[in-house]
């Protein structure tokens, strides 16, 4: 068997499976590099010229260091050495995600396989790149996407809860308006509350607190932000949840609130996961409200090296032609609303490494929505932003 | 100041409470602060007070529930309702179920004011005025409204506009008009004309 490239590059007519090597290697839409056990580039096709800037007559008989990242290069003879000594496989017939170099010094992600071939000239390596670039791409777009959505989700929540929240916010405004009416017409009167007037002063400053307060947890919820992941004890987390879906809601209805002791940090993204924790609270309501004594049940628990929170409800349960559904989105059976609640819940929980799932009940016994979380593995290694 | 009457207020917030509480008393009134139904209720079935303020949203009873056991339609005293901002079918139903009139959050301390003290001087006045014919004549459906209602027809009767009748009673035009619609149901009347005629004809029968 001749040399390929040394009879290409002397000029030599080709033979019939040289030329047809040739041809392939131009036409795929991989970068395809083939070195000799001394790292030094051989082949260097088309998809390659234009990936890294080089031309293949510039590249062939380099080493293939021209296209790595400096600290990559000075690591790559000593793989290269290791494995011809040990015969331990790095890379070769794994693949992975590594960094390349183009010619302008732009450095980029790529997916690189490695095969093997034994020549009579030696071992030759051949390598297959793919420019990572556009998937990333996609990907980062695919995240932005989601994460609107998400965020949508919860501005769509709130809204849903307009018209109970804007009674709790009139019931501090009201108090406020009176206190300090009555100071007013307490003065124009001429009616001595002298004694008193610290006191209902500082009534009205509570009042005005009180509705601070719960424009704040509002607006904490739906402002746009990054995804993020703290460390955090999940049960705060749940009750400030309850708290504010029990604040836009109308039902009357009783909450247990079940919490296990020492329940060990889940490493996660508080707004998003509170996210879950009102919208299943919020159904739980809504399927118990036709209940003799409407409850609900929530409790945070620890199994199997996950933090399990459980949102329980009395009411008919789930119907079993509805179930198959449940999770996708717009197929809600519910009047208002854009069916997106669930869907968007197990998203999130299923990007922290966790699920939602679902017990439907029936026959007498309400639905139970289990969402899963992993516990944190080091308080050090998950604060990451 | 005791002579001003007692107003019950029933709230389950204690700040709305207490700053109603405190705007009352400021105007002499004798006031008694309740935050459920339960506690309202087993006072105000043995002693009548001045005036009723009562918050239609609370947890537990409701303050529809509390109008009914109350049978407020024939309480001898005006209910005033307290309603969430565009809440005015709770409001309808809360005047459907014997309450005078409703007062919408957030108000202010003029409006609750001069709304107790017009419900009080007009209950006063009704109670010491004759009833007219129309209270007492036997048209078919007479026994079907509650004595409010009957109040309300008369002054459309004798031909009052919603703001005149709402002044006679101590109660807004807007409620007037919730009566009125209520009244043409029950009576089965098309129009304004035609609830006058089927009073007036069968009274003169």
């Amino acid at each position: 068997m001749r040399d390929l490239t040394s009879s290409l590059d002397a000029g030599l007519p080709p033979t019939v499976s040289e030329a047809r090597l040739a041809s392939v290697l131009d036409t795929a839409a991989d970068g395809i590099i083939v070195i000799d056990e001394h790292a030094r580039i051989l082949i260097f096709n088309k998809a390659c010229e234009k990936m890294f800037g080089i031309r293949s007559a510039e590249a062939v008989g380099q080493n293939v260091k021209i296209v790595m990242p400096v600290e990559y290069a000075a690591e790559h003879d000593e793989y290269v050495g290791s494995y011809i000594r040990t015969g331990v496989k790095k890379i070769i017939g794994i693949g992975r995600e590594v960094r390349g170099r183009h010619a302008d010094g732009t450095v980029f992600p790529l997916e690189l396989s490695v095969g093997e071939a034994a020549t009579p000239d030696g071992r030759q390596f051949i390598g297959i790149l793919r420019d990572l670039r556009p998937r990333k791409e996609s990907e980062q777009r695919l995240a932005d996407l989601q994460s609107e959505l998400v965020h949508l989700a919860r501005v769509s929540a709130i809204d849903e809860m307009g018209a109970a929240i804007a009674h709790e916010l009139n019931q501090p405004l009201t108090a406020l308006i009176l206190y300090l009416q009555a100071i007013r017409r307490a003065h124009s009167k001429g009616i001595d509350i002298n004694k008193v007037v610290g006191d209902i002063l500082d009534k009205a400053a509570g009042e005005a607190e009180r509705a601070g307060h719960i424009i704040q947890r509002m607006r904490q919820f739906v402002e746009k932000r990054e995804p993020e992941r703290h460390v955090r004890d999940m049960n705060p987390l749940v009750d400030d949840a309850i708290e504010l879906t029990l604040l836009g809601q109308s039902h009357r209805i009783r909450v247990d609130r079940e919490t296990a002791e020492n329940l060990p940090p889940v490493s996660v993204d508080p707004v998003q996961v509170q996210q879950i924790i009102v919208n299943l609270v919020r159904n739980a309501i809504e399927a118990a409200s036709g209940a003799a004594d409407p409850a609900i049940r929530i409790s945070t628990r620890t199994k199997d090296g996950n933090v399990v929170i459980e949102v329980e409800d009395n009411g008919p349960g789930i119907a079993p032609q509805a179930l198959p559904k449940l999770f996708e989105a717009f197929a809600s059976s519910k009047r208002r609303g854009m069916g997106l609640g669930l869907a968007i819940s197990r998203t999130i929980a299923q990007n922290h490494g966790g699920d939602l799932t679902v017990d439907p009940g029936g026959n007498g016994k309400g639905a139970c929505f289990s969402l899963v979380l992993p516990v944190a593995s080091s308080p050090a290694s998950a604060e990451v932003g | 100041m005791a002579q001003m009457g007692e107003v019950f207020i029933v709230d389950d917030d204690s700040a709305v409470r207490d700053a109603l509480s405190l705007v009352l008393s400021l105007e002499g009134y004798h006031v008694r602060g309740f935050s459920d139904g339960a506690a309202f209720l087993s006072v105000a079935r043995t002693h009548v007070p001045a005036c009723i303020v009562l918050d239609v949203h609370m947890p537990g009873r409701s303050g529809l529930d509390i109008l009914k056991e109350l049978e407020a339609d024939r309480y001898p005293a005006p209910i005033f309702v307290i309603s969430g901002q565009g809440d005015i079918p709770m409001a309808v139903d809360a005047i459907r179920h014997g309450a005078l009139d409703f007062i919408e959050k957030p108000f202010d301390a003029d409006t609750v004011v001069e709304r107790v003290r017009d419900a009080i001087a007009a209950h006063q006045r009704r109670n010491s005025t004759e009833p007219g014919d129309l209270l007492t004549a036997h048209f078919p459906g007479h026994d079907l409204l509650t004595p409010r209602e009957r109040e309300v027809l008369v002054q459309i009767a004798s031909g009052a506009s919603n703001k005149e009748a709402g002044r006679k009673l101590g109660i807004s035009p807007r409620t007037i008009e919730v009566h009125r619609a209520r009244i043409m149901e029950k009576l089965g009347a098309k129009n304004a004309a035609d609830l006058v005629r089927i009073v007036l004809k069968d009274i003169r029968a």
